[in-house]
């Protein structure tokens, strides 16, 4: 591992504890209940009793921000675990189903990859109505066919190698074979696009929050939060302030881990995807 | 070559018939009836009478295969319906929005293009010196910003600190700005460093090498070898990267008010408008579709090997 990959992927490893440390003790944290509203204090700028003033209904910042992650990278730490296992059920299918299941599962992968994934995120959330559930199915039924096509690539690889055909031909079958030899060598580049993804992921999620397609008022979630804040851009611009880092330090935190973790060796020599 | 595009063209109509399944299947499982919503939403009684007159009106009584029948014979003809909140043709109301998003969406690609094929070269050449290191750093800094966040403060400093820019949604030269940045901004980020790792591919390749040992000038090689080689596979990358401006254009357009289709698009998910969801939907596939076709086009005139390796069925 080269000193700068290292150096990166502690900088992600770091801002990502602290991150999950913050938002798991956040209703600890949270100085006010994120929903009571305050309509003495609208819009007023950080204070002693509001750290991070307060929103257009007069509601704790602070409070919101901290209940609101908990929301947003629980939501696409969940979507992309699911894209994750999607993208490795779908890939193993095709890489071990013999090549007619392959034909046919790689065809649908051509198909789904010739539209923009967002584009058809947003057909799902019109089908469905906007709400978090439906972002989150959204995002999973379009995002794993990159995950599907790099599995299967693997897989190939994988099938064909000596030790594995030695296990073939000493009388491993099924799910050991999967198990014990080919997933070992599928998993580690999977996990290393999955750490790349949750971080436009979770900016996809709050995006789709921003747009009201996602989380709905008055929940807190991040995207939502500057939703809300974009029309007090001219009377409260501290209000753009919280929500716009919180997210940005987040996806920061996932693409560095995911930069460092592409400079390391071992995962240099899996080749590209 | 002409084979080479036969072969591509091949593909389209199973994808397309791909995505009107997509499209038509996804939006009849929607749960909420649009007859009443719209009864409901214009403050008209909502007597079960005028709802079936009105699903009549719209052919929602008819069965699912009658309708994808009827449904997809008229999308062949381009005729996408009539919005459920206006009742205006679909098709007009969103080739009128087109050509703000298509103008925003071409202004940030050309920005894209100016700055990070430059940026890349001059990381290619000299690697891991200042310039390659801090354009590494951007380039991650960059694609962590979320563009929403990110318009939003250009919007905040650029009107309210420097009153640089007075009205938000106009059609003034300089409006298109702000929102043509904000869209560019990640796709630069990522497109950077890729052309970097073309520019240094091909800048090690051996006929590079061969070029330089005939005692060709730097300049000379690069003009005449690189370049080509390394734009060449770029063009399939670029074609690729429209979708994201596509889906980007959705936000953005949301953020400075772009009177363009994304924003029509939004808001028909946001009013259950079925029909313009559905056009909008088709349209930016369609050309999505035929922007990579170009594209790949483009680069299979090119490069020869392309062309070659996707004839003898490696694609």
């Amino acid at each position: 591992m080269t000193w700068r990959g290292n150096k990166s992927m502690a900088a992600g490893a770091v801002i990502l504890t602290l991150l999950a440390l913050t938002v798991t003790w956040g209703p600890s944290l949270a100085p006010h209940d994120p929903l009571r509203i305050d309509p003495l204090h609208r819009l007023s700028p950080p204070d002693g009793r509001y750290p991070l003033g307060t929103d257009h209904l007069g509601r704790c910042v602070l409070s919101r921000l901290l209940y609101g992650g908990r929301i947003s990278l629980a939501a696409s730490l969940a979507v992309s675990l699911a894209v994750l296992l999607c993208g490795l059920a779908v890939g193993l299918a095709a890489g071990l189903g013999g090549p007619k299941t392959d034909l046919v599962i790689m065809r649908l992968v051509d198909v789904k990859l010739a539209f923009p994934s967002l584009i058809l995120t947003l057909a799902v959330i019109g089908a469905l109505g906007p709400s978090l559930v439906s972002a989150a199915v959204g995002l999973v039924l379009n995002w794993w066919p990159v995950y599907a096509r790099m599995v299967r690539g693997l897989v190939l690889t994988a099938r064909e190698k000596e030790y594995v055909l030695a296990a073939r031909v000493s009388g491993s079958r099924g799910l050991r074979l999967v198990t014990g030899y080919i997933l070992p060598q599928v998993l580690p580049p999977a996990l290393l696009l999955a750490s790349l993804e949750t971080g436009s992921l979770i900016l996809v999620f709050a995006g789709l929050g921003f747009l009201g397609l996602g989380v709905q008022a008055p929940t807190p979630e991040w995207g939502t939060m500057l939703s809300e804040a974009r029309h007090y851009v001219y009377t409260a611009p501290h209000l753009l302030l919280a929500p716009g880092l919180a997210i940005f330090t987040a996806v920061l935190g996932f693409n560095l881990l995911g930069e460092g973790l592409r400079e390391a060796p071992n995962l240099k020599r899996m080749g590209r995807w | 070559m002409i084979r080479f595009l036969l072969r591509r063209l091949l593909w389209l109509p199973p994808t397309l018939l791909g995505l009107s399944l997509i499209c038509f299947g996804l939006l009849q499982l929607a749960p909420g009836d649009p007859g009443e919503l719209l009864l409901r939403q214009s403050g008209g009684p909502s007597s079960a009478e005028s709802a079936a007159r009105f699903k009549a009106e719209m052919g929602l009584d008819k069965s699912l295969l009658e309708r994808y029948r009827l449904w997809l014979g008229r999308a062949v003809r381009l005729d996408l319906g009539e919005s459920f909140t206006t009742g205006e043709p679909v098709r007009e109301q969103i080739l009128s929005r087109l050509p703000a998003t298509i103008e925003l969406a071409v202004t940030a690609f050309a920005l894209m293009l100016v700055t990070a094929v430059p940026l890349g070269l001059l990381s290619a050449l000299r690697p891991q010196g200042w310039l390659d290191q801090a354009s590494r750093l951007l380039a991650v800094v960059a694609a962590s910003l979320p563009n929403y966040w990110f318009g939003l403060l250009l919007l905040f400093l650029f009107a309210r600190v420097w009153h640089v820019f007075d009205i938000v949604g106009g059609d003034g030269p300089a409006d298109i700005v702000l929102p043509a940045l904000t869209l560019a901004l990640g796709l630069t980020a990522v497109q950077s460093r890729l052309a970097r790792e073309r520019f240094l591919t091909v800048l090690t390749e051996d006929y590079i090498r061969t070029a330089l040992a005939k005692g060709l000038t730097r300049r000379q090689v690069f003009l005449r070898h690189a370049l080509k080689n390394a734009l060449a596979p770029l063009l399939h990358l670029w074609g690729a990267s429209f979708g994201y401006l596509l889906g980007g254009s959705l936000i953005v357009e949301t953020v400075f008010a772009w009177p363009g289709a994304a924003r029509l698009a939004v808001d028909a998910v946001l009013n259950r408008d079925y029909p313009v969801v559905q056009g909008y939907i088709i349209l930016m596939a369609v050309i999505f579709i035929g922007v990579n076709l170009a594209a790949d086009a483009g680069h299979a005139l090119l490069d020869p090997r392309v062309r070659q390796s996707l004839l003898n069925g490696r694609s």
